[in-house]
């Protein structure tokens, strides 16, 4: 956005631009949505026992944007939505109980890094007393914006306001992985990206006309998926 | 913690005040760590230096398209005391029994090693995101070298350097704040990689092999 305050012949200006933005904006307005791919890959399909508990994590490693807390309200609804029967332990609960391993600096990152770490018995004792059996863990998390257009706003004696037209697109990219703590495997994983544009004109003040909800998106689907799967309805 | 502070830098801003403000640090563990203790007697000696370490920090703020604006309002972080409790709690679950010591050079005899933990730096900042509405992190770094030397002739085993870090979002809180800006995390964190990398370590592991070896314990 532009703020110019030495633009005072923008009220003729407006007038003459104003039906194509309008236009512009329908036709970004009708074109805009949110689309959703994912793909999933699963081990086998499970039976999860009612003493069986799946905890959710971030990566501490990797991702500054997401947190514990932001993993869990992106994915437990959906998941639970899908799959009622399901416990879950809080993130922060396994994280005390199985320091010094899931820190930033110590969280395992393949399969030989799991193994070692679940072949440990103090390990193994506090996940089995904690009920862990699933471990989802994000391993991508990111959102991306590219914006287009412009708004120019000016203000002089008589008033002010903004004129124009902004849009952007928005990319959300989520990918979980699935740990079997009991069989010290790799279950399965799942990612996900969302695309969307949004629109934001300006006739005096710049209202956004959609926002594309990408990241929500995304997590409505991985959630979904992960209850089928741990369901075992996938 | 950092929005009441905001307000409050608002009103002392409009005074020409600037804040302080001493950060509390409860770095210690809810829980003793997953670890499993080896029978060994160590002593762990921290200097004045060490137990004094503090660092006053500057609050940046994000402005638009990245911008970094810095505030009058300052975090003074008493790394020091923080990373002496977690470092006893976490020695105390390495090793079975566990010696403070006055000095470097005091009565080493008695123990079979001796730890001197050092801190090389702690950094903590606000990294703002490039978009035009700039959203920041907070982020914190902290690194140490522990200096283990063999208990009875206080030879210099090994020297290891862990560092830690970690990064939390500025949240609206209300209840149950936690006043530590990543800091603990960050301590939390290279304590964690101390615990693992001392293991890795081939001159510990000589050390160890030697060590048990002499006083008939088994790892």
């Amino acid at each position: 956005m532009v703020f110019d305050p030495h633009c005072h012949d923008w009220k003729p200006a407006m007038r003459s631009l104003a039906k194509p933005i309008a236009s512009l904006s329908i036709f970004l307005f009708i074109a805009a949505c949110t689309t959703v791919q994912t793909q999933s890959e699963f081990q086998n399909s499970i039976s999860l026992s009612p003493l069986d508990n799946v905890v959710l994590l971030s990566n501490l490693a990797s991702d500054q944007d997401f947190s514990d807390k932001d993993v869990d309200r992106c994915i437990r609804p959906a998941m639970f939505d899908a799959a009622p029967e399901l416990h879950f332990i809080p993130a922060k609960q396994f994280r005390e109980n199985l320091y010094p391993y899931f820190m930033p600096s110590t969280t395992p990152r393949d399969l030989d890094d799991y193994r070692k770490i679940l072949e440990r018995a103090e390990v193994q004792k506090r996940v089995a007393s904690l009920g862990v059996r699933y471990l989802i863990i994000l391993t991508k998390g990111k959102t991306d914006e590219d914006w287009h257009g412009g708004i120019l706003c000016g203000a002089g004696y008589g008033g002010g306001g903004c004129f124009g037209l902004s849009w952007w697109d928005r990319k959300s990219e989520l990918g979980l992985a699935i740990w079997d703590l009991q069989n010290k495997s790799r279950a399965g994983s799942v990612q996900a990206n969302a695309t969307g544009t949004g629109i934001m004109p300006a006739f005096g003040l710049p209202i956004p006309l959609y926002m594309p909800a990408t990241e929500s998106a995304v997590c409505r689907e991985l959630g979904s998926r992960l209850g089928k799967f741990l369901n075992g309805q996938e | 913690m950092i929005y009441k502070a905001l307000i409050a830098a608002l009103i002392l801003l409009l005074l020409g005040c600037s804040i302080e403000r001493n950060v509390k640090l409860d770095t210690r563990l809810p829980h003793p760590p997953a670890f499993k203790q080896t029978p060994l007697h160590i002593g762990v000696y921290y200097s004045p230096e060490f137990l004094g370490y503090t660092e006053r920090k500057q609050l940046i703020m994000c402005g638009p398209s990245g911008r970094r604006d810095p505030s009058d309002i300052y975090f003074t972080f008493p790394v020091g005391s923080a990373s002496r409790d977690l470092f006893d709690q976490v020695i105390g679950s390495m090793f079975t029994e566990i010696t403070r010591k006055a000095g470097p050079l005091t009565n080493t005899s008695s123990v079979d090693a001796l730890f001197e933990p050092q801190i090389e730096f702690f950094d903590w900042d606000m990294v703002c995101s490039k978009d035009f509405l700039s959203t920041g992190i907070i982020s914190a770094k902290v690194s140490y070298v522990i200096h283990l030397y063999n208990g009875p002739d206080m030879h210099l085993v090994a020297s290891l350097h862990v560092e830690g870090r970690s990064s939390e979002k500025p949240e609206f809180c209300f209840e149950e704040c936690r006043d530590s800006l990543a800091a603990e995390q960050a301590i939390q964190d290279a304590m964690a990689r101390f615990m693992i990398a001392f293991q890795e370590q081939p001159e510990v592991k000589r050390w160890f092999s030697t060590r048990t070896a002499t006083t008939g314990n088994q790892q």
